[in-house]
């Protein structure tokens, strides 16, 4: 069965990168003049600091993390999450500390990954 | 005494957004008549489809073009399938809207014929008579699946993405492609057969 499903898999494939091969010349020219108006207009734009992006990851993995711990872990006997006792600070320094709140109603799976935040523990 | 040190440290950070840049240009030059493609079978035009590459080419050039070379491709798909999936929303839209606007011309109500849409492929008439009809028929099973199927086979069968960077790209988890991607292969082959 997977042979089956790899045969056919290689066929599509194959039918796929035919068409990509066939792709006309005018069409080409057309991708190349897309591809340097996208990276012109990039240039143009003042560039985001490096440290935006990760500070921006790191507050919404934060506010996952602080999810999840409210969710799966007993309160203490102030009703407060063990890890918002043990370091409030921190969390709502790094809440602080982002630039663009609507980094935190995305997705905070793709913003952790993309800084690497979900290879840590 | 600061100058000289700042003008190496300006020349240092030139030289590496120089190389950044080309490095992106790069990586874009390689996936974009494969991204046209995957974009073309969606919209069913070359303009549309031209649009949502430069888009995605914007996208990832701002968000993430100071990200790591590995990350790009799987990123670079995310904002793709995501452009993709908003043109498509658009257009079921439009096409309710003209379904009830008086004397509106029946053309455009299906959608692309995936036929008709399907890039000539080049090579020898037999190769490519036999390479059309196989894309063709493709096309048209693709068309039909739904839409997370039919994300998954493209990214990774067609693509060649791994799992993980198909959950990257699909914005799910490696458990949700792996069902997806399973549904996708055996109704493909179902409607399809061997695809010969």
């Amino acid at each position: 069965m997977a042979t089956d499903n790899h045969e056919f898999e290689a066929r599509a494939r194959a039918a796929f990168d035919a068409s990509v091969a066939g792709i006309d010349a005018p069409t080409r020219s057309k991708l190349t003049q897309a591809r340097h108006r996208a990276l012109a207009e990039v240039a143009a734009r003042p560039r985001l600091r490096a440290g935006w992006v990760p500070v921006g990851a790191v507050a919404a993995a934060a506010v996952l993390a602080v999810a999840l711990s409210v969710g799966r872990e007993p309160m203490t006997t102030t009703g407060t999450s063990p890890l918002l006792a043990a370091a409030p600070g921190e969390v709502f320094d790094l809440l602080a500390a982002v630039d663009d709140l609507d980094l935190l109603a995305e997705d905070v799976e793709f913003y952790a990954w993309a800084t690497g935040l979900d290879e840590i523990g | 005494m600061g100058w000289p040190e700042t003008g190496r440290a300006g020349h240092s950070q030139e030289a590496t957004t120089v190389g950044h840049a080309q490095a992106l240009d790069r990586f874009l030059a390689g996936v974009e008549r494969r991204a046209f493609r995957i974009a073309r079978m969606a919209a069913g035009n070359d303009a549309d489809a031209l649009d949502l590459v430069q888009d995605a080419m914007i996208r990832l050039a701002r968000s993430y073009g100071q990200r790591p070379e590995a990350e790009w491709l799987p990123l670079f798909h995310r904002i793709l399938t995501n452009g993709i999936r908003d043109f498509s929303r658009r257009r079921r839209v439009r096409q309710r809207v003209m379904a009830w606007w008086p004397g509106r011309p029946d053309d455009d109500a299906g959608g692309p014929d995936p036929i008709e849409a399907a890039v000539d492929p080049g090579g020898g008439p037999g190769e490519r008579l036999e390479a059309e009809e196989t894309m063709a028929a493709l096309e048209a099973g693709l068309a039909a699946l739904p839409a997370r199927q039919r994300e998954a086979f493209v990214l990774r069968a067609l693509e060649g993405l791994d799992v993980a960077a198909t959950a990257v790209a699909m914005g799910c988890s490696t458990g949700s492609v792996k069902t997806h991607y399973f549904r996708a292969v055996h109704a493909l082959k179902a409607r399809l057969g061997e695809l010969e």
